[in-house]
């Protein structure tokens, strides 16, 4: 590999003397390449080893392949799972669309203050928040007991529907995001365009704005799709009392926590689904691929004109809360009850049992305490490399004439295919097996580290629209006058992108707060984060200070997303 | 087109180019061991394995009173140990599946005791535990000074690949033999796991499982997806709970599971959210149900929560702690091992949550398991202990797929 870029790069200043571009966008792939590869290798070299990598005994073999893909079972959960995970895009995707078009782009009545729930479920950790469905929703719930008691028919939350809906609403706010802030930099000379042709608004709205989603549409399905294949918490707590299973829970049982420990077979789940991966951004790359279509700035862009929706508003206006009273509030009160309550049952009024017992606990315990601040340590700062090296990224991939940007795309989004856990033991092992970094193996910047290459892919794909949508008449421009790639994309593409860094910056800082599977393999004493201190209470079955530090974390969360709206002028839950 | 399918090609070449670069020098060392030799031949074939002689001891149970070389008789020995550990710079650090609060009371009392000692855990999974000790031990890099865990399975495997350092801890006389896991393995607590129930829902509550399969055989429809316990295939406790149970009760066992597992068990991977589905009425039985998950909800939940020991067999979660080869601060383990054995150890931990077992603390221990033995007898205690089958993965296997076809799953 190195041998062959090597050669490439030698060419590079052939084609352009006096410019550092070549080996800077090469340095960009090799490091995506690198972050990459540097967990996925041991993962690819356990798929053909019959034992462990550390057991010096290993051998070579295939049967790790003809054993998973000759188990009946294993082809039921991938079905299963594909049924699940494209169930669960459609509504999340629908959904998203929807409220950004009806929050952003229409005179709706209450649109300032109901923007503000939207994005809210998407801040708790999905652990807590499968609970606190159960908590409301559950075959006990409080929210089923009312129904139940006025004789209406009731529902299982504890189906493959039941699961699809908690994850569509927990992935919704992906959609939700990157629909407004395309909607939010399109230029409204379009629709007026339109106006004036003699459509009506929403012949206008059909036609002209919903097309111009089409990349962040494309790109919001794909990290739904593939976050939901990967997504761990929901279906186990959910799924597993009825015994339902999903490629994320079957790697689970098979490798971590049952009976046996199946390294290989992990392994070789994992590549698979990487393969999937690469069938899906083969064709997200198709769907964008006129990229000229999608684009929107061109020259200076103004406020759009609102869709006036007329006597609609308020059924409109009426339906929205619904959504958000259901799926957003009555969850967090959920979280909330558990929270502020030593126990919580129907048959005792809940005002006897009100403490903040659980919050002394998460707060008086030194290694709880310093969790969140590590958290909060990795957020701030961890997010910030991330987002930089993520826009970088993504002007390589779609505003450089590198060789190997089509690669660095599909790079870009093989992280989010590895089980978390999976992301975890690799980066163990390449820590451990690459000399001379031990040193800070054991510190919170190897989370960090971590972090970032696992969520690249959140990262490239909420700043990708935006590149797509800004003109290359502009960079070109600059390049006839004289400017470099990197010039172009200090000062007039990271520019113009700003909105869009800003938002993947909260983004990435919300994420970070919650992330817990790649953390649970290289956390070491003092460098615990909030997920890993939630697992840990999770295992011991403590309820209640799993909602205490999940209220914390909530706090945290909406600290940072009010302080960068204050601060750097970003508005995440609105367009 | 074609480009396209190419530019996806490419990165996994790549890797697999990597992946053959880095995999190379050890595949060609391994490559003549046969890949279908099982695992316990394996070892016994391994010339370095320096722990065949440990494997077999581990293999028979605890052997009582056989002598180690690392048992410190003397006090002169015994203040050597102290020396020792306050020459181990690298602080001591624990792989554990507790949490903060059990081990609070212990720290403490520890550190009072040997102040220089810069004790730190970390709250991994059953399994984890070895996981990380092991990569980490392969590659050199620090890793756990001791081991604490509930997974019988696993304990042995690292006790056959010689990771363990026996060392016989100067409580070894006061602590029961039933305890001693294998040489060099001693028991943290004997955690039982009891059955439950919603007491405004349940008017008869079973007091073993043959009372509750009874239950079930009365009125089958009633129990529809009305009980709980532990998912046996998706977590380690509930797979140890069953294991030893059966153990015990046999075929007839197998058969009141059955009757029960009609009625759609809903299996769960955690013990919190069994009891949260008996306080709400979403299960109104549970069984194997971990007790130190059960008392924490009291006074509280008096009125709604009821729970038993289980009068047909109880399995005892025993939490084995042992020293590791590579323990950095193997001096420092020790003094820590002799401390949670010791009197003043076992209220600690009983302090923070867990279930004491040594006699001499019965009336002083927060939770003892005297107070269980009691209402059951010794010979219903199942503790959970290294059951040599358990290293056989066919019985395994077979074991996990029986119980899945009976709880219908």
């Amino acid at each position: 590999m190195v041998t062959q870029e090597q050669t490439v790069e030698t060419q590079a200043p052939l084609v352009k003397p006096r410019s550092f571009d070549r080996p800077i966008q090469w340095g960009i792939f090799i490091i995506t390449a690198l972050l990459v590869i540097f967990p996925a290798w041991p993962i690819l070299f356990q798929s053909v080893m019959d034992k462990p990598l550390y057991d010096p005994t290993r051998s070579f073999t295939v049967s790790n392949f003809t054993r998973v893909l000759s188990n009946g079972e294993f082809w039921g959960v991938l079905l299963g799972t594909l049924i699940y995970a494209v169930c669960t895009t459609f509504l999340a995707v629908i959904i998203g669309a929807a409220l950004a078009i009806l929050l952003t782009r229409t005179d709706m009545p209450g649109r300032k203050w109901l923007s503000i729930f939207i994005v809210v479920p998407f801040y708790v950790s999905p652990l807590v928040l499968a609970f606190a469905w159960i908590t409301v929703f559950g075959p006990q719930g409080y929210f089923t007991n009312l129904i139940r008691n006025l004789g209406l028919p009731i529902w299982d939350l504890y189906s493959l529907a039941g699961i699809t809906i908690v994850t569509a609403t927990y992935y919704m706010p992906y959609a939700y995001l990157y629909c407004t802030s395309t909607l939010a930099l399109a230029d409204p000379q379009l629709e007026a365009a339109a106006r004036i042709g003699g459509a009506g608004p929403l012949k206008a709205l059909w036609s002209v704005t919903v097309p111009l989603m089409r990349p962040a549409l494309v790109f919001s399905t794909l990290l739904v799709l593939v976050s939901t294949i990967e997504l761990l918490s929901i279906p186990l707590v959910l799924g597993t009392p009825t015994n339902i299973n999903v490629l994320a829970t079957y790697v689970y049982t098979n490798g971590i926590v049952g009976v046996r420990t199946d390294y290989g077979g992990i392994a070789v789940i994992s590549m698979l689904t990487v393969l999937l991966v690469t069938g899906l951004v083969a064709l997200q790359s198709k769907l964008v691929a006129q990229e000229r279509r999608f684009v929107t700035v061109g020259g200076k862009a103004a406020r759009p004109r609102l869709l006036k929706l007329g006597g609609l508003r308020w059924v409109m206006s009426g339906l929205v809360v619904l959504y958000i009273f259901i799926a957003i509030v009555l969850p967090l009160l959920g979280i909330l009850a558990q929270a502020f309550t030593s126990i919580l049952s129907p048959f005792i009024n809940p005002l006897t049992v009100v403490t903040l017992d659980n919050f002394d606990l998460i707060l008086s315990t030194p290694a709880y305490s310093q969790s969140i601040i590590n958290s909060v340590l990795i957020a701030v700062i961890g997010a910030a490399v991330g987002v930089l090296f993520m826009a970088l990224v993504a002007l390589t991939v779609y505003r450089s004439d590198l060789p190997g940007r089509k690669i660095l795309s599909y790079l870009a989004l093989y992280p989010r295919a590895f089980p978390g856990i999976i992301v975890g033991i690799g980066f163990l092992w390449a820590f451990l097996l690459i000399p001379g970094i031990g040193g800070i193996r054991n510190t919170i910047w190897v989370l960090a580290l971590a972090f970032i290459m696992r969520h690249l892919p959140l990262g490239f794909t909420s700043i990708s629209p935006a590149v797509l949508s800004i003109s290359p008449e502009l960079d070109r421009a600059a390049r006839v006058s004289g400017a470099t790639w990197l010039g172009v994309a200090r000062s007039i593409m990271l520019p113009l992108l700003r909105p869009a860094l800003l938002s993947a910056y909260v983004l990435l800082m919300i994420t970070f707060l919650k992330e817990y599977a790649v953390a649970l393999f290289l956390f070491a004493p003092g460098s615990q984060v909030i997920g890993t201190t939630l697992i840990e209470l999770w295992r011991q079955g403590n309820g209640g200070p799993i909602s205490a530090l999940a209220t914390i974390q909530l706090l945290i969360t909406l600290l940072i997303v009010v302080l960068s709206r204050k601060v750097l002028g970003v508005k995440v839950y609105e367009g | 087109m074609k480009k396209k399918y190419l530019s996806a090609l490419l990165p996994v070449l790549l890797l697999s180019a990597l992946l053959v670069a880095c995999g190379d020098s050890p595949t060609a060392t391994t490559a003549p061991t046969t890949a279908a030799a099982t695992t316990a031949a394996a070892t016994t074939a391994k010339a370095t394995g320096a722990a065949t002689t440990t494997a077999a001891a581990a293999a028979t149970t605890a052997a009582s009173g056989a002598a180690t070389t690392a048992a410190a008789a003397s006090s002169g020995d015994y203040n050597k140990i102290i020396e020792d550990s306050k020459k181990e710079t690298n602080g001591l650090l624990i792989y554990s599946i507790m949490d903060e609060k059990n081990w609070s009371p212990v720290i403490k009392g520890f550190n009072a005791k040997y102040p220089w000692v810069k004790l730190q855990t970390l709250n991994l999974g059953s399994y984890e535990v070895f996981e990380r000790y092991y990569s980490e031990s392969a590659s050199n890099a620090r890793t756990g000074d001791m081991i604490i865990t509930s997974s019988p399975d696993a304990w042995q495997d690292f006790i056959a690949k010689g990771e363990l350092n026996v060392y016989k801890s100067i409580e070894d006389e006061k602590v029961p033999d039933w305890t001693k896991l294998a040489q060099g393995v001693y028991t943290v607590s004997t955690d039982p796991l009891v059955i439950t129930w919603n007491k405004p829902l349940v008017k008869e509550p079973p007091k073993t499982m043959a009372d509750l399969a009874a239950l079930v055989q009365k009125n089958p429809s009633a129990f529809q997806g009305k009980i709980t316990t532990y998912d046996a295939e998706k977590n380690a406790t509930g797979f140890a709970a069953f294991w030893f149970w059966i153990k015990k009760n046999g075929e007839n066992g197998w058969k009141q599971l059955e009757t029960i597992g009609q009625t759609k068990v809903a299996a769960r991977t955690s013990g919190g959210p069994m009891v949260d589905a008996n306080l709400s009425g979403e299960n109104t039985i549970g069984f194997f149900v971990s007790l130190i998950t059960v008392l924490p909800k009291f006074p509280q939940a008096e009125p709604v929560l009821g729970w038993t020991t289980i009068g047909d067999g109880t399995p005892i979660i025993t939490r084995g702690m042992g020293i590791t080869k590579k323990a950095a601060s193997p001096n420092s383990a020790k003094l820590l091992m002799d401390y949670i054995l010791s009197a003043d150890g076992q209220i600690a931990f009983a302090d923070g949550g867990l279930t004491a077992y040594r006699a001499d603390v019965a009336d002083k221990a927060k939770l003892h398991l005297s107070q269980v033995e009691k209402q059951i007898g010794k010979d219903n205690l199942l503790p959970f202990t290294f059951d040599p089958d358990l290293r056989d993965q066919a019985k395994k296997d077979a074991f996990v797929a029986r119980w899945k076809k009976t709880f219908g799953r």
